[in-house]
């Protein structure tokens, strides 16, 4: 036999080789360290597209309830203004000029009455 | 479920499954527990490196990218577990268990024997390098081939006989050394 094929005993090494309960108890000891991973793994492959999507739920309504909430807090942090008046094109454009209206015409307040009717000639 | 693959039950476990993953263990708990004993030379630290690792080869399942090669991958965790367990407690050598604190199963003469062997042999692996002693535990203790092993040491066939040749004539030259150091008056 060569140097190569002879094999010094190394049994004496082995754990098991003097406690034969060794290996069992071993390996209960890491399964049962494995389990709460092992469970783990088995929710998150058991989860579904609803599921995944239900779950979202937890963070979005909390999500959606904290932007209301500030929402309204800018809104009432703000002065409210006051309404715009509404103005009509007439009146914007008649504004400052001192002229006579029809109005004021027909009730005479616009001069004579052949001044009045030049006027009427000329459209007013 | 017993003959799968490595790679099967690698999916199996990614999945949760309990008995593809106790498989597993089952299948490389003696090659950790002797992968970690060659670089600690301590077999309680070698028994909890070997328990860690596969409770992080299970949480790090997924950077498995070959799951037929799981036994690589694995046996590479176990290893660096080993060494960071080594650099931590500044290098707790070969704390051997005194026969009083180590009993056995043929009553304390036995264990007495044992012990003494035990110890002579663990003073001869000192010498070897971690991989030598890697490969002659995964052969001669664990009964692997030398293809098995290159391919799980991710090392060439040729390399692993060195190895393995060189570890047994170093692991006699020791042990004979060390038996005709004896005091005298021993056997």
């Amino acid at each position: 036999m060569s140097d190569f094929e002879k094999r010094v005993p190394l049994e004496i090494l082995d754990p098991g080789f003097r406690d034969p309960g060794f290996w069992l108890r071993f390996h209960t000891r890491v399964m049962g360290e494995a389990q709460t991973e092992l469970a783990r793994r088995r929710m998150a492959g058991d989860l579904s597209v609803v599921d995944v999507l239900f779950a979202w739920r937890r963070a979005v309504v909390p999500m959606a309830l904290l932007a209301a909430a500030l929402a309204g807090i800018l809104l009432i942090g703000h002065e409210p203004q006051p309404p715009e008046q509404l103005v009509a094109l007439e009146e914007v454009l008649a504004e400052d000029l001192n002229l006579l209206t029809i109005h004021s015409v027909l009730n005479g307040e616009g001069g004579s009455p052949d001044a009045l009717f030049a006027m009427a000639e000329d459209g007013f | 479920m017993r003959e799968s693959t490595d790679g099967e039950l690698v999916r199996a476990s990614l999945r949760g499954a309990q008995e593809a993953f106790g498989i597993l263990v089952a299948r490389y708990q003696r090659p950790a527990y002797l992968v970690a004993l060659s670089v600690t030379g301590n077999q309680e630290d070698a028994e909890d490196v070997a328990q860690e690792s596969f409770l992080v080869a299970l949480k790090r399942l997924e950077d498995n990218r070959d799951p037929e090669r799981f036994g690589g991958w694995f046996l590479t965790i176990v290893r660096n577990r080993a060494r960071n367990l080594l650099r931590r407690e500044k290098i707790r050598r070969t704390e051997t268990l005194s026969p009083e604190l180590s009993p056995g199963l043929g009553g304390p003469s036995e264990d007495l024997a044992r012990w003494e062997i035990r110890e002579h042999i663990e003073r001869a692996l000192e010498g070897l390098s971690g991989i030598r002693r890697e490969v002659l535990f995964l052969h001669d203790l664990e009964g692997w081939k030398h293809r098995e092993i290159g391919e799980r040491l991710g090392i060439p066939d040729g390399t692993v006989r060195s190895h393995l040749h060189f570890a047994r004539m170093y692991l006699r030259e020791r042990l004979t050394a060390l038996r005709g150091a004896r005091p005298e008056g021993e056997e």
